[in-house]
């Protein structure tokens, strides 16, 4: 990659900045950017240091409970990522292109960031009055015979309206970034709009779409509010991971605690194996 | 210059800002009001007549405010175990009084009981041709409200189920619970779901039933002696505000807040 008579570049090209102990501007932004990290950590660190060392006897919630709790909130948030990467996608794809006029797409923009500052509480009123039982669409269903409040499926539309907004978002500005040239070259080799999309325009956006699935799964996996007021509170069904931390609140906090513990160490597995992931995917191929 | 004018301003709003705060901060209490509302803590059962209540209360009482917390009985206890301030707590069942007092949060001998209440089966508009009793409620593809455990009105509801007066086989009780819609933290959310028509029927304190519109079947449940619904108050230990907490528990044993409890289904008969 870097000839023999260039300075040596770290990886992706980036040259390593100073260290904070040579002084200068790095060492005094160093500094600064400590407390937003102490901040940001310290919470998060503390909850697993304890949750290792607290023993957790907890009658009311049997292990059994916890294990299904974690596997649906697993199965959710998985569900939930895979349809905004499927549903998303095109979304984005038709706002960055710009098929829309501006304003309109100024429009749709608004309305797909809408969800990201709606209070959780909203968010599943809000999903109770559509797909509810009494819903203006659940009444249909309900004529269908398909439920869909209170159900798996309830909960993975409560995460999905939560958190897709984070995707979609990240994917705009990845596809906008895309150099039009090199796709209308693209085309004009005879590369049909699949193709181009396929080998040129995704791959070139790849790190923005791997960013906006990362941000997804981590706001899906965390959703509480609207899961609790769509999909309610029943084990194995839709009793998710943040759920019966709250009720392990609600029981006794080292309960909540280990609980925390337990679903931040997978969360951090998973986030761990994605970046992982997205570095790999990330070199130049 | 203009830079320099806009620079000034900023400066000037700081030093406002700055002057706000050493003022308030450095501001005492008038004596002759008291500056904090008094802070109740209650079922979430009692949210309207104690509303109303609180309202009569600051009429009365001229400049003394007070300001309700209203959650599940079980949330209000923890609450104040973490060390919630709270003058006073009203709950809708004696248990959670009790872990107020392991947890050393109640002043003993304090704790007055000053409303009865009884649980109803309520029945959705759309669902009263399928449902006229408990056991209706085990039928396939109903949709039953229920509170989670800990929370009073779950206790109550438990103890109905196996109370002999309705002779409920296991096997029925059992297809009731795999009927349940979601274990919700309250009283008042289980109610919600009801009137949402997300649940089919419930299991509702009498009181709260009330409250509902006429469409709503309500079924009276067997009662014994033993399986009472009794709301208690007591003031909290660690209260600053002890007197004025002893003074809104008489107001609320007095004729009006008897008036009020009862116009929402709530019964005083036998208080005192």
């Amino acid at each position: 990659m870097a000839s023999g008579n260039q300075p040596a570049a770290g990886r992706g090209g980036l040259q390593r900045a100073p260290g904070w102990w040579q002084g200068g501007p790095a060492g005094l932004v160093t500094w600064l950017a400590l407390p937003m990290l102490l901040f940001l950590s310290l919470p998060i660190l503390t909850v697993i240091a304890q949750s290792l060392i607290t023993d957790m006897t907890a009658p009311e919630l049997p292990m059994s409970q916890i294990r299904s709790a974690l596997l649906l909130s697993l199965r959710t948030s998985g569900m939930a990522t895979l349809l905004a990467l499927a549903l998303g996608t095109p979304l984005a794809l038709a706002l960055a292109r710009g098929y829309f006029s501006p304003v309109l797409t100024r429009i749709m923009m608004i309305l797909v960031e809408i969800p990201l500052v709606l209070p959780p509480v909203v968010a599943g009123v809000s999903l109770l009055l559509v797909f509810g039982r009494y819903g203006w669409l659940g009444l249909m269903l309900s004529r269908l015979n398909i439920a869909v409040a209170f159900t798996g499926t309830a909960v993975v539309m409560a995460q999905m309206l939560v958190a897709s907004p984070l995707y979609i978002r990240s994917a705009v500005l990845g596809f906008a970034q895309v150099d039009r040239e090199v796709e209308n070259a693209s085309s004009l080799d005879g590369a049909s709009f699949w193709q181009t999309l396929r080998h040129i325009t995704l791959p070139l956006s790849r790190s923005a779409l791997l960013t906006g699935i990362v941000m997804t799964w981590a706001r899906a996996v965390g959703e509480f509010g609207a899961t609790l007021i769509f999909a309610g509170n029943f084990p194995g069904r839709t009793q998710t991971m943040p759920v019966v931390i709250y009720l392990g609140f609600e029981i006794d906090l080292t309960v909540s605690l280990v609980l925390s513990g337990i679903l931040l160490g997978v969360s951090i597995a998973v986030l761990t194996a994605m970046h992982l992931t997205q570095n790999r995917l990330l070199q130049p191929m | 210059m203009r830079r320099q004018t806009g620079g000034t301003r900023v400066r000037g709003w700081l030093l406002l800002l700055l002057c706000t705060a050493v003022v308030s901060g450095c501001r005492t209490p008038e004596p002759s009001f008291p500056a904090e509302p008094l802070t109740v803590f209650a079922a979430a059962s009692l949210i309207e007549p104690f509303t109303e209540l609180g309202r009569l209360w600051e009429q009365e009482q001229g400049r003394d405010r007070v300001q309700f917390h209203f959650a599940g009985s079980q949330y209000l206890v923890l609450q104040l175990m973490q060390g919630a301030p709270g003058d006073l707590l009203a709950t809708a069942d004696a248990r959670q009084i009790q872990r107020a007092a392991t947890a050393d949060l109640i002043a003993r001998g304090e704790v007055v009981p000053f409303a009865w209440n009884s649980l109803s089966l309520v029945v959705h508009p759309d669902a009263r041709d399928r449902i006229a009793n408990v056991s209706d409620l085990a039928q396939p593809g109903v949709r039953v409200g229920w509170a989670r455990a800990g929370v009073p009105l779950a206790v109550y509801t438990e103890r109905v189920l196996a109370s002999p007066a309705l002779a409920l086989e296991p096997g029925i009780q059992d297809r009731i619970r795999a009927n349940i819609l979601s274990y919700d933290s309250n009283a008042r959310t289980v109610r919600n779901r009801l009137v949402q028509g997300e649940a089919d029927a419930a299991i509702l304190y009498a009181s709260d039933a009330s409250i509902l519109t006429p469409e709503f079947q309500v079924i009276s449940l067997p009662e014994t002696p033993a399986d009472q619904v009794i709301l208690f108050m007591v003031p909290i230990a660690s209260s600053p505000h002890g007197a004025r907490a002893e003074a809104f528990m008489e107001f609320v044993l007095g004729p009006a807040g008897r008036a009020v409890l009862e116009r929402y289904g709530f019964e005083t008969d036998g208080v005192r």
